[in-house]
């Protein structure tokens, strides 16, 4: 298989019982790439994360992970990946720098205690009880657990789950300087908004089943009819050339006359709709251009909100 | 051997930061050791034979609380999950952790030990090597026993639930508070089913007595065969999940 390659799903089934979590699912993750597994809750993600990271053995299907199979090469496969669990606790009476050097000494290849520290931010922290950290600051622990090994790729399970924005935006930042060291990130989230800032592909998964697996970009792009819409506010009424190729579909009078249309082609409307409000010797007050978002491209897909 | 090392420090550190375990491990026996030796006392022998008892109570909580019921808490809250992602023997861990609890049980006994000698002039074991080993084939018996239970357990009240329902009956009914003699013959037969009673009746050979490891052949049998039956169901049935 290709060095290129991070991870190389075929054909993966994982069942509990009678429940399939994940229903044949092939993928690949591409190295240095931010891979992004958005679902609701229950869609598989977790199973998904997990049979990578070696916990759960698969059912069928054939699983690499920088070409190791984890039923026989997983001692090897450990050494070179990190891994955030969903939820992280530790043992209560230890030091934020006692527990870095203790899952550190595990490892043969060994991060530097001051970077780690630098880079989640939690240098003030480091002689602090795990008892005396926030929920914030036990997940950047967590992070920084997960890169005691200067791992080739990385495992988040939900990051920032349950974060606030701030803090959330903080280890979004922290996620982007790993891609630019180089490594691979793989991670599983229920925001749109982290799917679509942070990763160069997402694969999006209901019912164990993958519904889509492309970039942010295209995925937006591919969603029918919804791929950017236009709001504007003009001085007077105005009405749409009938060959326009937007089309209004709401419209309101506050103040100004406010309207919001679909379009196609970005770039081809605005010139049509500036173009027609000057041929109606209108005036316009103001232009919004909003792209489509994962969110509406998941709500397409699966007919389901993501948010529980 | 140096991650058992790491691990055995990490807890022992543990172990002492948190206040409710020391006081447990070490006030508390230590109240015991007045308060039974001012009571059933009286003679430097009896009071040695007390402190015998004393040391398997505080070996057997240590055990079944210390290590046990921690590591079903540990556990349930998701910590030992963590271990499984990283590149190392679980067994070290496990390892580290009880010869840990190992390191702090020791220092309470030696601290009673000198109390006791200090306060009731007991007697102290003449036969050191005999007296170590004794004391520590019952402190590895009752951390397999511990590791039963955690192996068995499926949440942390039902760990407590057990060890509490071990405990209790083996620090009454073994030898360690009311002398054998004053049971009656049927209790006296189920105290024998007891791995306890044959850690006391070791422990007052080597200690009272100034015994050897001659005279406690059969104790130290019977608690060879019962750690070997303990570690062999808690590999077989321990999860870290």
């Amino acid at each position: 298989m290709s060095d290129q390659l991070a991870v190389l799903v075929e054909d993966l089934t994982k069942r509990y019982g009678r429940l399939v979590a994940v229903n044949q699912l092939s993928l690949d993750v591409t190295r240095g790439e931010i891979f992004g597994v958005l679902g609701p809750n229950g869609a598989g993600k977790t199973t998904l994360i997990e049979v990578l990271e070696g916990l759960r053995m698969p059912d069928s299907g054939a699983v690499r992970v920088l070409g190791f199979d984890p039923r026989r090469e997983l001692d090897m496969i450990k050494e070179r990946i990190g891994v955030q669990l969903q939820s992280s606790s530790f043992f209560r009476k230890l030091r934020v720098v006692e527990v870095l050097k203790q899952f550190r000494s595990y490892y043969r290849k060994r991060a530097d205690i001051d970077d780690l520290l630098e880079m989640v931010a939690l240098n003030e922290k480091r002689n602090s009880f795990i008892t005396d950290l926030s929920g914030g600051q036990r997940q950047r622990l967590a992070l920084a657990l997960a890169l005691v090994n200067e791992p080739d790729i990385i495992f988040l399970d939900e990051p920032t789950a349950g974060l606030d924005a701030q803090v959330r935006r903080q280890l979004w930042h922290t996620i982007e300087q790993m891609k630019s060291a180089g490594k691979t990130v793989l991670l599983t989230t229920h925001y749109i908004e982290e799917a679509e800032r942070l990763c160069d592909r997402v694969l999006i998964l209901d019912g164990g089943q993958r519904i889509a697996l492309d970039s942010p970009a295209n995925l937006i792009a591919h969603a029918r009819g919804r791929s950017a819409r236009l709001r504007f506010a003009t001085a007077r009424p105005f009405s749409p050339e009938p060959e326009a190729t937007f089309k209004v579909i709401e419209s309101s009078k506050n103040g100004s006359y406010t309207y919001t249309a679909q379009v196609g082609d970005t770039g081809r409307s605005i010139v049509e709709l500036v173009s027609a409000i000057e041929h109606q010797k209108n005036e316009l007050v103001e232009l919004q251009i909003s792209r489509a978002t994962l969110e509406d491209v998941f709500v397409e897909l699966t007919g389901k909100e993501i948010r529980e | 051997m140096n991650i058992v090392w790491q691990e055995t420090t990490i807890h022992t550190k543990i172990y002492f930061r948190e206040r409710q375990a020391v006081f447990w491990g070490f006030v508390f026996p230590l109240l015991l050791l007045f308060l039974f030796c001012s009571i059933f006392g009286g003679t430097p022998e009896r009071s040695s034979s007390l402190v015998a008892g004393l040391i398997c109570i505080n070996v057997m909580a240590g055990a079944l609380f210390g290590t046990g019921v921690i590591t079903v808490g540990a556990r349930e809250q998701g910590i030992l999950r963590r271990y499984k992602m990283a590149p190392v023997s679980p067994w070290k861990i496990v390892t580290g952790m009880v010869v840990s609890r190992y390191v702090s049980i020791t220092l309470a006994t030696l601290l009673m030990l000198v109390l006791a000698r200090l306060v009731y002039h007991i007697t102290l074991p003449s036969n050191i090597p005999a007296a170590l080993l004794v004391y520590s084939t019952g402190a590895v018996m009752f951390s397999a026993l511990a590791f039963v239970v955690a192996s068995l357990a499926r949440s942390l009240a039902e760990a407590n639930g057990v060890s509490q329902a071990l405990f209790m009956p083996m620090m009454f009914l073994s030898g360690a508070t009311f002398p054998f003699e004053f049971m009656p013959a049927w209790l006296q037969k189920i105290a024998h089913v007891m791995p306890s009673t044959y850690y006391v009746s070791a422990l007052k050979t080597v200690m009272a007595a100034g015994g050897g490891i001659k005279e406690c052949s059969l104790d130290l049998t019977v608690m060879a065969v019962v750690t070997l039956l303990a570690v062999m169901v808690s590999a077989r049935f321990f999860k870290w999940e």
